[in-house]
């Protein structure tokens, strides 16, 4: 078959609203990774950005079914890289997240992220509405093996993002609400466990629910410090903003790791609440976008696939703002496009890709010329 | 295998929750950018608004010439943060700090191993050793920039100077009393402060400079300061007294020299006693005695009462005054008013005051300005006792004719004295020069010129008469030991018993020795006032334990200023050596 002879068609499929509005999201994160690091890794993140939009454009070109063979393979080998951390890994801050290959940090735990979707999308594609509790075990597992590597780097914020990833895309396959219940009180239990069992969460994760749960308890100053300072930062955005660029807690750089972390609090401070709104509309728009491929696609691996990457984003997207909003507790996510990160604009360059790939192809598995193949 | 319908219904309930939850951030950040904002807002005001202080310099205070004698030099404050040392490396760290700063190892380690942010090691750390600090790379040990007071001639002028606290607050002497213009305004920044609590400097930061403080001209002469000192060091080993003061003034009041002993270290002054730190000579009264009574003969000479060969008889050496007997140390018989000065008659004296009459006596003492304080601008002056004329008694006169009953400062009396050096006038000391050009100093100068009634209080006439007799006292009669070649010298001495200590009457064994003098007669350019307390060997008489204290520093300091020597005393130079020798 002629790949060269399908492209215009494709372009015409493209799903542009959502290409659109991810490319917003995109420049607006070059911006403020510009306000809150410095141009030249703005730059830097712009240059990943186009790197990942060749994804697009292969996957735009290219069925994403074609993936389905590779899919477990992918798997795997995300999964090795992870095993492979302890050995190969550079240690910053304290934790063993990166590879360093060249000038270049990869954190494949980012990358897992969508191999886990494809994974679980693959699991679904052929069982619908599975009664039994026991066959859950499996995407279970999908999610637990990765979560619990990325747990050890240590990386909790990173790991728990798996566990939305399981239970939304279990659930849009039609898994019994009952069961996911049982595992979310299991879940519970055990995490109350090791909460309260010495030994098993490390004190810094401890303080940080602490912190989360008494802020302003004296002894939880300085655990909640970084986000008592997101919290002033978004009160001093006010109704319009300090301007872009001119947020004081951004100058003056009083929050931590302020271009990934705590970029929303950024956004908010220079922004001002009128249009950070606009940029939370433009997020459900982004997500709705996604949402709207999801539902129009008949063919499960593509429909799982893209609520899958529906519930990434939309997850992540939530729980970074919540934390500069003290909502939920501080643990280190990236906002999606937006967050300083190659690994992590990578991957969702990645996962965009193929909800454009299912978007492109929704129709084809009816197409004459792909019976023809067959 | 197709999807079926309510996994459609699935993928929609799961897109609303996620889009919901999203949306609902929304109405947080509404909460928080508009209804906590103020809040939220004056508390990070509060938490990078820092407001550092600029201190101001002190001025200094330099005499008459401009020689410095208080400076304020930079130094520093060595402190540290001891939650930026390690534990494991502070006993180290407290070594090296305790090696350059010279303190104690268990002193500095004990400092750093308590809580909080902030802990002075040393303050007033000099700039060598600031140097060290910087080169040796300690963690959590750090410099801040301060100031120190110091001294440069050491004691000289001490008790008088003052001294400052560890923050340069004056608090003594004329440290105090010129704090306000010495010190300075200090000023303050308001600058941001980043997340490592780093200055930043914003369009926004506030600077109100610190205003320096000025500079003090005092009318003291360091040099004349430096004579006077050295001169009574050798009567204190000479005399082993309890304690000396001089004043050196000019005859318009400027007070040349102040100078007491004991003295201390001004900085230092914690390692001496109080009573080192006194400037005596305006914060201690003794009676005058003898060297009172050119003031009585004044006041006769110049309401006419006597006549410098007016005569009394002065009983041989005692006489009965209603119930009271006088006597002298010589007996005399008959004497006229100028021998009763040259020789110090008692009972000749108390005969002129008698004469004159209480309250004659009484009014003319309070316009030499004695019982009131002389308006020095220096802290802690007293005025001495003159007793209200209605307490007088029968004795009074007497008593006050030569110079008990009466109590005065050192400085009241030299006030005195410049009666005779000014042709009458009386003059207000002062120690402040004023209408230099100097910012701050010519503010105090005014208020010091504000002060100053130079009153008429002797007739020129009685002036003369009272200087022909002093500078007989010296030529012929108890002051001998204060001639001196090529400069007349006229004076008083004057020998006044201390109370004794048991509260009953006079001692008989503790002495103020006094000699108060003016020089050069003719045209006098300083009035002197030695007065040694408690002489304990080398005899007690003002004419020879002070006398020959005057003599030298009138010498030198005459010599110092380049008074022409006269011719006529230069005649008699040849004698002088004589009895020198």
């Amino acid at each position: 078959m002629e790949v060269a002879s399908r492209i215009p068609r494709n372009i015409y499929r493209v799903h542009w609203p959502l290409m659109l509005s991810a490319m917003a999201l995109i420049l607006i994160g070059f911006l403020f990774i510009w306000s809150a690091k410095s141009l030249s890794s703005a730059k830097d993140q712009l240059m990943t950005a186009a790197v990942g939009m060749g994804f697009v454009i292969l996957l735009a070109v290219i069925d994403y079914r074609r993936l389905m063979p590779w899919v477990y393979l992918l798997y795997a080998l995300g999964l090795l890289s992870l095993l492979m951390l302890p050995v190969f890994g550079v240690i910053i801050n304290g934790s063993r997240r990166w590879y360093k290959i060249g000038p270049i940090m990869i954190q494949p735990s980012e990358f897992m992220k969508p191999l886990a979707i494809l994974a679980l999308a693959k699991y679904y594609c052929y069982r619908r509405g599975e009664k039994s509790f026991g066959t859950l075990l499996i995407p279970l597992g999908l999610v637990l093996v990765p979560m619990a590597l990325i747990a050890k780097q240590p990386d909790l914020g990173t790991s728990l993002t798996f566990l939305p990833l399981f239970f939304c895309i279990s659930y849009a396959a039609g898994t019994r609400v009952r069961n996911l219940a049982l595992i979310i009180f299991l879940g519970a239990s055990i995490g109350l466990f090791a909460y309260f069992t010495p030994g098993i969460m490390k004190d810094y994760q401890k303080r940080r629910v602490i912190s989360f749960l008494y802020p302003d308890a004296p002894g939880n100053l300085d655990a909640s410090y970084n986000v008592r300072q997101a919290l002033v930062a978004v009160a001093n955005g006010g109704v319009f903003g300090e301007g872009w660029g001119h947020g004081t807690l951004n100058r003056l750089n009083r929050l931590p790791m302020k271009y990934a972390d705590f970029i929303f609090a950024v956004v908010a401070e220079e922004l001002g609440f009128l249009q950070t709104s606009g940029f939370i509309l433009l997020y459900l728009f982004f997500i709705g976008c996604i949402w709207r491929v999801s539902v129009v696609q008949r063919e499960p691996f593509g429909k799982w696939i893209a609520t899958g990457v529906m519930a990434w984003f939309g997850v992540q997207t939530f729980l970074h703002s919540a934390m500069s909003l003290r909502l939920v507790p501080v643990a280190g996510m990236p906002l999606p496009f937006i967050s300083y990160g190659r690994s992590a604009m990578l991957a969702g360059m990645f996962a965009l890709a193929l909800v454009v790939s299912v978007s492109t192809h929704r129709h084809d598995v009816f197409s004459q010329a792909d019976l023809e193949d067959q | 295998m197709k999807p079926s319908p309510w996994q459609f219904l699935r993928v929609h309930v799961t897109a609303i929750m996620l889009l919901g939850l999203i949306g609902a951030l929304a109405f947080r950040c509404f909460h928080i950018h508009i209804f906590k904002g103020k809040e939220l807002r004056r508390l990070a005001a509060a938490q990078h608004l820092v407001k550092s202080p600029l201190p101001a310099r002190r001025g200094n205070i330099i005499d008459r010439n401009g020689d410095p004698l208080a400076v304020t030099v930079s130094s520093y404050s060595a402190w540290a943060d001891p939650e930026l040392i390690p534990v494991a490396a502070r006993p180290v760290v407290a070594a090296e700090t305790a090696k350059i700063l010279g303190l104690s190892r268990s002193e500095v380690l004990s400092k750093i191993s308590k809580g909080g942010r902030f802990v002075y090691l040393k303050r007033q750390v000099g700039n060598l050793e600031a140097a060290k600090v910087r080169n040796t790379d300690l963690p959590g040990v750090f410099l801040l920039k301060s100031s120190i007071r110091n001294y440069p001639h050491g004691r000289l002028a001490s008790t008088l100077l003052g001294f400052c606290d560890i923050d340069n607050n004056g608090l003594e002497g004329v440290e105090a009393a010129y704090d306000r213009i010495l010190k300075g305004v200090d000023g303050y920044e308001i600058v941001r402060r980043d997340g490592k609590r780093r200055p930043f400097y914003s369009y926004d930061s506030v600077l109100v400079p610190a205003k320096d403080g000025s500079d003090v001209m005092l009318t003291i002469d360091s040099t004349i300061q430096a004579i006077t000192e050295e001169e009574i060091a050798k009567a204190r080993d000479k005399h082993n007294p309890e304690c000396v003061m001089a004043v050196v003034m000019n005859p318009d009041g400027q007070i040349l020299a102040m100078a007491n002993l004991p003295d201390y270290d001004c900085r230092r002054p914690g390692d001496f006693s109080p009573d080192s730190r006194r400037n005596r000579c305006i914060t201690d009264v003794y009676e005058p005695g003898s060297s009172f009574k050119p003031f009585i003969a004044g006041i006769a000479l110049e309401k006419g009462i006597v006549k410098p060969e007016t005569t009394f008889f002065c009983g041989n050496g005692s006489m009965t005054f209603g119930k009271r007997t006088l006597r002298d140390t010589h007996g005399y018989g008959v004497l006229d008013v100028r021998h009763i000065i040259i020789k110090s008659s008692n009972i000749g004296m108390a005969q002129i005051g008698f004469k004159c009459g209480s309250d004659l006596l009484h009014q003319k003492l309070s316009s030499f300005g004695f019982g009131t304080p002389t308006g020095v601008e220096i802290p802690g002056e007293v005025g001495g006792i003159l007793r209200p004329r209605k307490v007088w008694s029968d004795y009074s006169i007497g008593s006050v004719s030569m110079g008990q009953e009466i109590a005065c400062t050192c400085l009241q009396l030299a006030r005195g004295f410049a009666i005779f050096a000014s042709n009458g006038m009386l003059v207000n000391p002062r120690i402040i020069v004023s209408g230099r050009g100097i910012e701050g100093t010519r503010q105090a100068g005014e208020d010091a010129l504000e002060g100053i009634q130079s009153a008429r209080v002797m007739s020129e006439k009685a002036v003369g008469q009272i200087r022909e007799m002093l500078s007989a006292v010296v030529t012929e009669g108890t002051a001998q030991q204060a001639k001196m070649p090529g400069y007349q010298i006229g004076g008083k001495t004057g020998t006044s018993q201390l109370l004794d200590p048991s509260g009953k009457g006079y001692s008989h064994s503790a002495f103020v020795a006094t000699f108060a003098a003016i020089a050069p007669v003719e045209s006098p350019a300083l009035v002197v006032v030695v007065s040694v307390r408690h002489p304990r060997k080398g005899g007690y008489y003002g004419g020879v334990v002070a006398a020959p204290v005057v003599r030298e520093i009138v010498w030198r300091s005459l010599a110092y200023m380049r008074v022409q020597p006269s011719m006529a005393a230069m005649a008699s130079a040849d004698d002088v050596m004589e009895t020198k020798q």
